[in-house]
């Protein structure tokens, strides 16, 4: 999911790095201090998630996760998902510096999706919950990658067949993410749902 | 040579920074890669091979951009710029570890808020990542083995809902720990870690490479 450096535009990676930039500031701004243990948990979740590696017929994929930090923190996504970010480029050169303001707004602003779904699941029953719950963690996903796809595009003609076979490459993870979200909702439901409460924004 | 955690995150900014926007890759851009590579040549087995499994997906942009949007020129630009970035990070974090990085930034003076979250996050991914190994041995214990099916599924659903459920509460056994020592939102480290001379050495060399780049020189 991360965008490597060296690939996009000098015009796209301004101005997405200035969005990023500007949506992260506000969202630390949102960020009150009872808030930031949990902002904090989400953002090492959201790290260690690239390392569990589920099973997809002969390969296997990793959860993205942006449904679930959205879900949880609403828009401190931005700062939890900016610090995993951070330290992913600095350890293992997943993304860059230059990309980090994009790679914050492919994963981040979606995570808002996951936020109003998951509001709306809460507030149903039945099918109907389940149905959320499998959007909450899919619905993001989807979204990264069509903004993904977008901004590859945007970077010039030369890149739409790379931006077309990208989100391709993440339909996979789209379906996955759906359905263990459904799960892992239902379950921190059941079994903490003081978890799942988000009244610490300013 | 080491390097200070602040000196290497603030040369591979704004080396990076040099790089991504350049249209045209010259050797002289490689200047300052190559001098921090060889500084840190006696790490270079260690990330040498990280470097080529990351190129696999670049490699794969690059053979689109060549394949499908018929430009072999723009293929081996990205080429060069991704890995001409990706050596420098590589070679100068190479011996670092996360909390070396929350030193860098608090050493550059970034906001609070953020370095908070960061040395916070830095704690968590340990509690997270033991917490994880725990579970993930007691599934192999009962001879658990991942496969495409729902019950694999909802396995690790379950495992990483415990792994949350785990991991805040000993998060906010920590937290409440720090309230009680008197944290209310900000952390005055006592440790710092130093500037070496191999910085000085990292700085003048990021120097002349902007004047390669941008001074005409090359």
């Amino acid at each position: 999911m991360h965008i490597s450096e060296g690939v996009l535009s000098a015009p796209v990676l301004i101005s997405t790095g200035a969005a990023g930039a500007a949506l992260t500031v506000f969202g630390f701004y949102k960020m009150k201090t009872e808030m930031l243990a949990k902002t904090a948990l989400m953002s090492s979740l959201f790290f260690v998630g690239s390392f569990i590696h589920i099973p997809v017929g002969p390969t296997s994929v990793h959860l993205v996760l942006n449904g679930l930090v959205g879900a949880v923190l609403g828009f401190c996504a931005f700062p939890a998902i900016m610090v995993a970010l951070v330290l992913q480029a600095l350890m293992f050169q997943f993304g860059g510096f230059t990309t980090l303001g994009t790679n914050i707004l492919v994963m981040a602003l979606p995570a808002l999706a996951g936020y109003g779904l998951f509001r709306l699941g809460m507030k149903t029953a039945g099918t109907k919950r389940w149905i959320l719950f499998f959007l909450t963690g899919s619905v993001p996903v989807f979204l990264s990658a069509v903004l993904l796809s977008t901004v590859l595009a945007l970077s010039g003609s030369r890149l739409y067949d790379t931006a077309k076979a990208i989100f391709l490459m993440h339909i996979p993870v789209i379906i996955i993410e759906g359905v263990v979200s459904m799960y892992l909702f239902n379950f921190l439901n059941k079994v903490y749902p003081d978890f799942l409460r988000t009244e610490y924004e300013n | 040579m080491k390097f200070s955690p602040a000196a290497g995150i603030f040369c591979a900014a704004v080396y990076s920074c040099i790089i991504a926007f350049r249209q045209q890759i010259t050797p002289a851009d490689a200047v300052f890669a190559a001098g921090v590579m060889l500084l840190r040549v006696n790490c270079l087995p260690r990330y040498f091979f990280r470097i080529l499994k990351l190129n696999l997906m670049i490699l794969f942009i690059c053979a689109t951009v060549y394949l499908f949007g018929d430009d072999a020129q723009h293929a081996l630009l990205i080429f060069l710029r991704y890995n001409l970035i990706v050596c420098v990070t590589a070679a100068l974090f190479c011996e670092m570890n996360a909390t070396d990085f929350y030193y860098g930034f608090y050493t550059l003076k970034l906001p609070h808020k953020f370095t908070v979250l960061l040395f916070f996050a830095i704690k968590y991914i340990e509690i997270i990542g033991n917490e994880y190994e725990k579970m993930r041995n007691s599934l192999k214990i009962r001879n658990f083995k991942p496969r495409t099916d729902t019950f694999t599924y909802k396995t690790l659903a379950y495992l990483l809902g415990m792994l949350l459920v785990r991991s805040m509460n000993r998060a906010q056994a920590l937290t409440q720990a720090m309230k009680m020592r008197g944290f209310s939102g900000r952390l005055y480290p006592f440790n710092f870690r130093p500037f070496f001379p191999a910085d000085v050495v990292v700085a003048a060399l990021l120097v002349f490479q902007f004047v390669l780049t941008f001074g005409g020189l090359a």
